[in-house]
């Protein structure tokens, strides 16, 4: 019996960790701004929310509970690595954090706006969004695939990705910055 | 100018953090970046904006499978080819003499789930056992139960085995978003809350990613899907194929070419990549290819290739078939050739046991009606007597009132041999064609033997089929020529056909050489389906039974595929 309880409780982790994976991986990826550094913290959360997870009272908010463990996580990162290793300090990780809680709009919301911005670029530019994201190719591998340096392809993305943070904010009526 | 100075700097933000996501940057613009958003709210709300599409755009690629590279991207090049004039402009970028090593150790679970393998991971105990959850995840296997996240339930197997590192898959299983599933063997039917059934052969592949939405990696699916489940989507590497009210199967190598039989109904067929938003409508009968390199050609529509339904207590795989073998049926099988030829119903018992040759030995029933309970669709036999009023014909207790008095005697099995007469007079045939097997399918029914079919058993298993008719030829054997010369039969028999108890043909006093083609409707609400013959007898009669030789040929239950609700 007892054995069928930790699989259930096994289950439902895993159930809620998958469904939740991406959102806190995104969350722990905007406090760093860097893949390595975020899978490093995300692997740690993991473990931790696992550990914790008796704790959780089931029914309420799994995410909202993992962010918090994301954010402990992130911090003690911060704490623990060389300054070098790291993009920010634990000051700026709470200065974006806080300024993120402003953005109001649900996950499905902007994934679902973020899915129309796409649908409206250009065939080029979803190209190769398709191959970065889709395919998962490095910058480096697009480069080579295209023949063309590093360089173009980083401007080829950042222009992509202004071009859709623009459709975002004016699809969902936010302040343009850019 | 205001303008201009923000654009320049998120210009240079956006370029630094596309570089940053790599870990390609100098410690200088790390300093530059890290001053930047400490001091400039706007830049970072630039910033925020960066990353939440970024990762959004992951999360949305997490969405579809990943497919082969495309060989041309025409338009992409062109693009970059384009942007060499800004060159010049643009920040010096580092760039690293080989891919960082770390990047490479990456999992990629089903799941979206990413894993990089540390090797101080690797020494933590703790951590090595939730590597392991990890590497299950990584194996294919997620697992859940949580509020509303179920979407899908298993509502039959057939010699199904999983790869389920543990977690038991069995029927009333339920299933949940982004449950990714390994069937390695047999067959497996899963039904969706929105009513969409699919029927799945192995070895296959496949996420749940939705109540709308499965991902195929490969293997054989078949989608029965009802008008308000309109729009199911089932994706695969190259392919997507979305339903407006049908039912479709779909097939992926594991290449990832994939071919789509549509066999009612309509469907889109569309390439599954971010910039195709085209896609062509494949209807009704037809069926398209999508090779691994995304070339799509016409294909001839093959409406037996999927299993359509399944039936796990009868072992039933309906490929679409328009008729039921009953003769299958009484040696063990489905119905849809599965049957033990050499197997054999004991109209005493109702077991289904070996067969034995009973050569002239005349046996009497104990009991009025026995249950065939190991067979899904007889629901039993016995031999029938009217002699003493009423007989009991269905496990349920329905009797037939006008049963002919008979000799209560019996002597052979409910049987598709052929050899079963072969002791006494030759084969089972009538004129120069012969019945039984391993000859035309036939079940002997030497009088008085009687049996009934449960259709409701049937139906269970073949949810979106109709029983339409029931037909077979009614015969009496011909005596083999080797014979002619010993004796002068005399058989004579009745065959009576009764649908829930009530007739529906009655064919009295057949002789030799007889045989009539009976067609019987058969109503949605009919659920038992009896056929009797009986001897005939003659008061005085020593052996009314022993030329009897009575046989059902070819019977068959007619299908017809209920059309897939338009609710």
């Amino acid at each position: 019996m007892q054995g069928k309880n930790e699989e259930m409780d096994y289950r439902e982790y895993m159930s809620l960790l998958s469904l939740n994976y991406q959102s806190i991986y995104s969350y722990i990826l905007m406090l760093v701004a860097n893949h390595n550094n975020a899978d490093d913290i995300m692997q740690e959360t993991t473990i931790l929310m696992y550990e914790k997870f008796d704790v959780f009272e089931k029914g309420t908010d799994f995410l909202s509970w993992a962010r918090k463990i994301a954010k402990y996580k992130t911090m003690e990162y911060y704490r623990k690595q060389k300054r070098e290793k790291l993009v920010f300090d634990q000051d700026l990780v709470e200065l974006i954090d806080q300024q993120s809680l402003t953005h109001k709009e649900s996950e499905d919301e902007w994934l679902d706006t973020l899915g129309k911005c796409v649908s409206g670029l250009e065939r080029s530019d979803r190209e190769l969004l398709h191959i970065r994201y889709h395919e998962n190719a490095s910058v480096l591998e697009i480069s080579r695939r295209f023949g063309c340096s590093f360089q173009k392809v980083y401007r080829a993305m950042a222009r992509v990705n202004g071009l859709l943070q623009r459709c975002m904010r004016r699809k969902l009526g936010m302040e343009q910055i850019i | 100018m205001m303008h201009d100075d923000n654009s320049k700097k998120n210009h240079r933000l956006g370029l630094i953090l596309q570089r940053s996501l790599e870990g390609n940057l100098t410690v200088e613009e790390k300093t530059w970046l890290g001053d930047t958003l400490r001091t400039d709210v706007r830049a970072r709300e630039f910033y925020i904006g960066f990353m939440k599409v970024h990762s959004g755009l992951r999360m949305i690629s997490a969405e579809i499978l990943p497919e082969t590279a495309s060989k041309n991207n025409a338009s992409l090049n062109d693009l970059l080819q384009g942007l060499s004039e800004y060159e010049q402009e643009a920040p010096e970028v580092i760039i690293p003499t080989e891919l960082n090593p770390e990047l490479e150790l990456v999992i990629d679970t089903p799941s979206g789930i990413r894993i990089r393998k540390k090797s101080k991971w690797e020494n933590l105990l703790l951590l090595g056992s939730i590597a392991a959850v990890f590497l299950i995840a990584a194996a294919g296997v997620m697992f859940p139960p949580a509020m509303n996240r179920e979407v899908a339930t298993i509502t039959d197997m057939l010699s199904a085995r999983w790869q389920n590192n543990g977690v038991r898959y069995e029927t009333g299983t339920r299933l949940f978003k982004r449950e990714r599933m390994l069937l390695e063997e047999g067959l497996a039917e899963l039904e969706f809350d929105n009513g969409v059934r699919l029927t799945i052969e192995s070895p296959a592949s496949f996420k749940v990613r939705s109540d709308m939405q499965i991902d195929l990696e490969y293997g054989r699916l078949f989608a029965t899907v009802p008008g308000r489940a309109s729009g199911f989507t089932v994706k695969t590497r190259v392919a997507k194929v979305v339903d407006i009210g049908t039912r479709f199967g779909v097939e992926v190598d594991k290449a990832g070419a994939v071919s789509l039989h549509v066999i009612q109904g309509q469907t889109k067929l569309g390439l599954n990549r971010f910039w195709n938003n085209e896609s062509i409508d494949v209807k009704g009968g037809a069926a398209r290819n999508v090779s691994a390199r995304e070339e799509i050609t016409v294909i001839t529509c093959d409406d037996r290739l999927f299993a359509q339904e399944i039936g796990s207590r009868s072992n039933t795989i309906w490929r679409g078939e328009e008729q039921l073998d009953l003769a299958d049926v009484v040696c063990g099988g489905s119905g849809f050739n599965t049957g033990n030829a050499e197997m054999v119903i004991d109209p005493l018992t109702g077991e289904l046991q070996p067969y034995v040759e009973r050569g002239s030995i005349t046996r009497r029933a104990q009991v009025a009606f026995s249950p065939a309970e190991s067979m899904a669709y007889v629901d039993g036999v016995f031999v029938p007597d009217g002699g003493e009023g009423a007989i009991e014909i269905t496990s349920t207790g329905i009797r037939y009132g006008r049963c002919p008095d008979t000799s209560g005697a019996t002597r052979k099995d409910l049987t598709v041999l052929n050899k079963v007469y072969y002791n006494e007079g030759g084969d089972l045939i009538l004129g120069d064609v012969k019945y039984g097997y391993p000859y035309r399918p036939a079940i002997c029914m030497q009088a008085n033997i009687g049996i009934t079919f449960d259709l409701d058993a049937i139906r269970a298993d073949l949810k979106n089929v109709e029983i339409e008719y029931f037909e077979a030829l009614c015969a009496m054997a011909s005596l083999a020529a080797s014979r002619n010369d010993r004796v002068s039969p005399a058989g004579k028999a009745d065959f009576i056909i009764l649908l829930d108890g009530k007739e529906k043909k009655v064919i009295s006093d057949v002789r030799m050489d007889f045989s009539e083609m009976v067609h019987i409707d058969i109503e949605p609400q009919d659920r038992f389906l009896t056929i009797m013959t009986t001897d005939h007898q003659l008061k005085g009669e020593s052996d009314p039974i022993g030329w009897d030789r009575c046989f059902l040929g070819e019977p068959v239950l007619g299908l017809r595929v209920d059309n897939v609700s338009k609710e």
